[in-house]
């Protein structure tokens, strides 16, 4: 079933937010550990997370894109998108089971070449987990 | 910004968005002669020099353009005259 949004150029405007809740369980940990391939102990187990000084395994920056790609097709602008390119700082980790949303902030409308770009920040009420901007085509 | 000046602007914005440092602009330059200059280059090519000039075009503005040259000149009539 397609539920994505089917925004046009025009139904955007600079400053529209959207946002949503986020929480990462083990099994999404563990499905994206296949899926990519990375089993790095940092992700995958415990003790050797905290003694590389974290409270538990951090969830997988590249599962944190994942929900910019969400982002992007399914809400802001939805199914008239496409991707153009991806900045993100990975500020502090997050764990499993944790809480966040990721905000999204329409920053600039280019008319020109109608891209947009999205600025986003991943957070919990105590810290921000991600912020960048996606650049996003919309036809 | 005088002519000079926009032409040393864009060359930075050009090297920085293609990723090409030796890039040289002259006017006859088009995508073709150019590696990395691609359609999605292109596009974040006039994002970038609309944002570092402080400017905006239009799609018509945009399509028209042949040339280094004449996206230049476009730079230069929608800056704010002194």
């Amino acid at each position: 079933m397609n539920s994505a949004a089917a925004l046009g150029w025009e139904d955007i405007a600079e400053g529209t937010e959207i946002a949503f809740p986020i929480c990462v369980t083990d099994d999404d940990m563990q499905r994206f550990a296949r899926l990519s391939g990375d089993v790095s102990p940092l992700h995958t187990d415990p003790a050797f997370a905290r003694s590389k000084g974290y409270d538990d395994v951090i969830v997988y920056g590249g599962l944190l894109v994942s929900y910019i790609s969400r982002l992007v097709g399914m809400h802001m602008p939805g199914q008239n998108s496409v991707e153009a390119g991806l900045e993100v700082k990975f500020v502090n980790p997050l764990f499993v089971d944790e809480n966040a949303t990721l905000s999204g902030v329409v920053k600039r409308k280019h008319d020109s070449v109608r891209l947009l770009e999205i600025t986003f920040r991943i957070a919990t009420p105590a810290k921000t987990v991600a912020s960048g901007v996606a650049r996003v085509l919309v036809r | 910004m005088n002519n000079a000046e926009i032409w040393e602007v864009a060359t930075n914005v050009f090297r920085e968005t293609l990723d090409l440092d030796d890039l040289v602009l002259t006017p006859q330059l088009t995508a073709r002669d150019v590696e990395g200059w691609d359609s999605l280059n292109h596009i974040l090519l006039v994002v970038a020099v609309e944002q570092r000039f402080g400017i905006k075009f239009s799609t018509g503005e945009i399509d028209g353009l042949e040339n280094v040259g004449q996206f230049i000149d476009l730079i230069e009539r929608k800056l704010p005259h002194e």
